[in-house]
């Protein structure tokens, strides 16, 4: 049966929606890079969302709970996107922001193309921290309640990011 | 005023090699900001995206005539799988006398089969597969019967399966 949820925990969820769509969107969209696969997992996001409001414990901020289950639909998507496809995830990470070029919905630059392949030579979690710190521009203390990782290793992290990024700009 | 400076190195550390490593960290920040002065990603949306997106989140979330057809979909995804499934096994388990009924097949028969050829994760996630389980009485018991599995699998594609098969 369809589990129905009280009245005020649904216009708390409409809020939400109103509040943070945009946002998880943009975060899962540099995870999955295709606007499709993006709007997908943003949908399935918010349902998990939907059906756990009412189990939200409050311990950790409302939007970086929401954070981790947008990043961990877009980790579980990719993995299942790399299965079907058959592919490694750094081949099909490859093939799909070689597929940049001719996306409706992409209109960046030589630069930002070579932004995004250089995001995709980095590893997962590394990916993660650039992609949350860079663009999403959450602070470490919020990263690391979303990721479960120490503010010193994220640090760390993004300082490799950055490093190996810049590096592979100035080979290609 | 040396006092107060003597005061300040004692009770203030910093972690070991912390200004070697923040010069090399701001370096390759600052190299990086030359390449990328600008922080955009080149991402767009179709136009009018994020106007018509809360109205289907919310419809897919919040209304329940949404839901009903999650459900029918995730539900007509299972039968289908659950159809090729029951077929190969019934063929698998006796393919001298494939008329033989269904009494040893379990639900963890399915499961199991199911997740060796790591099939649920390709077709339905968890959650459907819960909520398909919740609505389909087919899972109500342990032992699926003759007549249950008949009711959902058309019978044409256990047949046509086991031509296949011989």
């Amino acid at each position: 049966m369809e589990k129905t949820l009280p009245h005020t925990t649904r216009l708390k969820f409409e809020d939400l929606v109103k509040e943070y769509k945009e946002r998880l969107y943009w975060h899962i969209r540099r995870m999955v890079v295709s606007h499709d696969d993006a709007d997908d997992v943003l949908q399935n996001t918010f349902i998990k969302i939907y059906k756990n409001l009412d189990n939200f414990n409050g311990e950790s901020q409302i939007y970086t709970w929401m954070y981790r289950i947008a990043t961990n639909e877009s980790i579980t998507f990719i993995n299942k996107r790399n299965r079907r496809v058959q592919l490694g995830s750094e081949e099909l990470q490859q093939s799909l922001v070689d597929n940049l070029t001719s996306d409706p919905y992409f209109n960046g630059d030589d630069a930002q193309l070579k932004l995004q392949q250089a995001i995709d030579t980095l590893p997962a979690k590394q990916k993660q921290v650039f992609i949350m710190k860079y663009f999403d521009e959450l602070k470490y203390n919020e990263i690391s309640e979303i990721l479960e990782t120490s503010e010193g290793a994220l640090k760390a992290s993004y300082h490799h990011a950055v490093k190996k990024i810049t590096d592979f700009v100035s080979k290609h | 005023m040396n006092t107060n400076k003597r005061h300040n190195k004692e009770a203030f550390q910093t972690p070991q090699n912390y200004f070697e490593e923040f010069e090399q960290r701001l370096n390759a920040e600052l190299k990086f900001q030359q390449v990328f002065p600008t922080k955009r990603d080149g991402f767009t949306v179709p136009e009018g995206y994020f106007e018509d997106l809360e109205q289907r989140l919310l419809t897919s979330t919040v209304s329940p005539s949404k839901v009903i057809h999650f459900n029918f979909k995730a539900f007509t995804a299972a039968v289908a799988t659950i159809a090729a499934v029951l077929a190969l096994l019934f063929y698998t388990v006796d393919p001298v006398n494939y008329n033989s009924d269904f009494d040893s097949l379990s639900l963890s028969n399915l499961e199991n089969y199911l997740n060796d050829q790591d099939r649920f994760q390709d077709y339905l996630s968890y959650e459907e597969l819960t909520t398909i389980e919740a609505n389909t009485s087919i899972f109500d018991n342990q032992t699926l019967d003759d007549e249950v599995i008949y009711e959902y699998v058309d019978p044409d594609i256990i047949a046509s399966s086991l031509e296949e098969g011989q």
